[in-house]
Formats: structure tokens, C-alpha cells, sequence
């Protein structure tokens, strides 16, 4: 199973498309903004939910995980996909 | 100096590099030389308006909002689009925009002698 | 005492490193001696910077010295008596913030 990582919102589209069951979406730093939109059944990284202001308003579909458990994540799921582009 | 309507359309989320304050820092400047100063905030923009940001080690754009007034731009505006796709509300934000519809951001659009995109 | 990291223009590297004294020894560099009037505005333009992580420029200077202070302190001729040569800039300095944003 893959774990993708998504650094920028406009990345979690052609990301989401290319997911298959079972993978694991994990959203980072301005990679959050999609949370409020398009995302669903992600996780996203505390650090950055809270530095944007979002932990009032994120939907209960995102899971908050701290930097430990992203590093968790990624030693469970392999490949490690990066995405950032539109 | 001659005084313009100047109109900022804002859409860039906060905190991917230093362009969201660059820009911002260019609204404080055409305020300061007196121009008539909008804010249309739109798209993944209306991130910059939320309340509680808790960036480390940059400055705060939640706290940075609240300076506007003292510039006297009071023409803050956002896209009720924008605001509804993300499930947002007027109160999660740290100064009050007043929610446009496509067609009242047109009209707001068309008042502008200037409309500059971050 | 040693004195604080400065920039080229002499505005403080490290917010951290104001103090009043620190106001005054870069007050005493311009032949500034710092009275009541000027502690006012030096408290008033810190207590801004604490809330907006801005430090204003003239124009917006004097409206927020006229909404807190009254219109007799809130122009540009009282600030500037004060602080002589650009208001603003020399505020800023001996307040220990950052060069007033965009100031040209």
C-alpha cells in the first residue's frame, strides 16, 4: 500500500485520482487547504492545521496526526508518493 | 498624488512561501499613499481570513488583518462561493468580510481603476 | 554594556534585545533625550506591533495616535517635533522594531 503525500492543495485531485483502496493520504503544509474542500478520509498534519488557524473548521473526515505519527505512516507504506503539482 | 480605486484579488492560501505578505505589504503601501484601498479575498484566499493562525517563527496574517483598519482600508470583501465551498462563516474570521455574490463581485470589479492579482 | 545587534540602518536584528535603556543609548545617538510625550508614542507604536505584527507608517501613524491619544498629538508636526527627520522610521527604531513596512 502507498502513502501520498500532498504539499499543495492543487495536487489533491490528480492525487486523489491516482489512489488506490487501501493508500494511505496524508495532507501537508499548504497541502491543508484542501481539507476543506475536495478531501476526504485523508490525514493531515497537526503542525500545520494549527498554524493556519483550521482546527475549528476541519471536517471530521480529517484526522489530525502529529510528525511521529507521519514518520509511522511512512515506514508502514511503501512507495512514499510525493505530490505537489496541479 | 492621484487617488485610485484600487482592488487586490486575493487567492492564494497563507504560508506556502512569502508572497501572501509580500502582497499584503503592497496593500499597506498604495494605503499609505492614500489610495482607496478593496480586498477581495477568494478560492483558497479566504484561508488568509481565518481567525486563529498560530504560525511559528513568521508573522501572524490573522493579527496582520487587524492593522487594516488603522490604514483605513475598510473595504474587505469575500466570495460567498468561496466561503460556502469550504464550509467557512463570517465568525471564523479575524476581521469581518462582507460575503459577495458572483454577481456583486463583477459590480465591485467594474467600480476599480486598478485590479491586481496576488 | 554591551550593545544590541543592529541592522545597517540601525534598527535592532532581535526584537528581543529592547529595553528602555536600549531606547534611550539609540535615542542619545541622534541627540535624542527621551521625555514623557516621547515614551507615550514609543509604548503606543510597540503595544501596535505586539497586536499586528505591522509596524505603521507615517500616515497610518497619525491615525493611530489621533484614535488613542486625541487630534492634539495625533499630526504629523507633533510626531515630527518628537522625532525629528521621518517620524515614522526614527519611532520604529527606538521602539526596537523593524523598519516601518514599506517606508520608501
Amino acid at each position: 500500500m502507498a502513502i501520498h503525500l500532498v504539499q499543495r492543495a492543487q495536487a489533491y485531485l490528480p492525487c486523489s485520482r491516482a489512489r488506490a483502496d487501501g493508500d494511505v493520504v496524508v495532507l501537508l503544509g499548504e497541502g491543508v487547504a484542501a481539507a476543506l474542500i475536495d478531501a476526504n478520509d485523508c490525514y493531515a498534519s497537526d503542525t500545520d492545521v494549527v498554524a493556519r488557524g483550521l482546527v475549528g473548521v476541519l471536517p471530521t473526515s480529517i484526522k489530525r496526526i502529529n510528525d511521529a505519527q507521519l514518520v509511522a505512516l511512512c515506514v508502514e507504506h511503501t512507495p512514499v508518493v510525493t505530490w505537489t503539482k496541479a | 498624488m492621484n487617488s485610485k480605486n484600487i482592488l487586490y484579488l486575493l487567492q492564494q492560501a497563507p504560508y506556502l512561501d512569502n508572497r501572501v505578505f509580500e502582497t499584503f505589504d503592497a496593500v499597506l503601501v498604495a494605503a499609505a499613499f492614500d489610495q482607496r484601498v478593496s480586498l477581495l479575498f477568494r478560492g483558497d484566499g479566504v484561508l488568509q481570513l481565518l481567525a486563529d493562525q498560530k504560525p511559528e517563527g513568521q508573522r501572524n496574517l490573522a493579527k496582520m488583518l487587524t492593522s487594516l483598519e488603522t490604514y483605513e482600508v475598510d473595504q474587505i470583501f469575500a466570495d460567498a462561493r468561496s466561503f460556502e465551498a469550504r464550509g467557512l462563516k463570517v465568525a471564523d474570521c479575524a476581521i469581518a468580510p462582507e460575503l459577495l455574490s458572483k454577481r456583486e463581485i463583477a459590480q465591485l470589479i467594474a467600480r476599480q481603476d486598478l485590479v491586481l492579482n496576488d | 554594556m554591551t550593545t544590541p545587534a543592529k541592522d545597517k540602518e540601525g534598527y535592532l536584528l532581535n526584537l528581543a534585545d529592547w529595553s528602555p535603556t536600549v531606547a534611550e543609548q539609540i535615542a542619545q545617538e541622534v541627540q535624542l533625550e527621551l521625555q514623557a510625550d516621547h515614551w507615550e508614542l514609543i509604548n503606543l507604536v510597540r503595544d501596535f506591533h505586539q497586536r499586528t505584527d505591522v509596524v505603521p507608517a507615517m500616515r497610518p501613524l497619525v491615525k493611530l495616535v489621533r484614535d488613542n491619544l486625541g487630534s492634539d498629538k495625533g499630526n504629523s508636526l507633533h510626531l515630527n517635533l518628537l522625532f525629528p527627520d521621518g517620524a515614522a522610521k526614527l519611532l520604529a527604531k527606538i521602539a526596537g522594531l523593524p523598519k516601518p513596512t514599506n517606508c520608501l
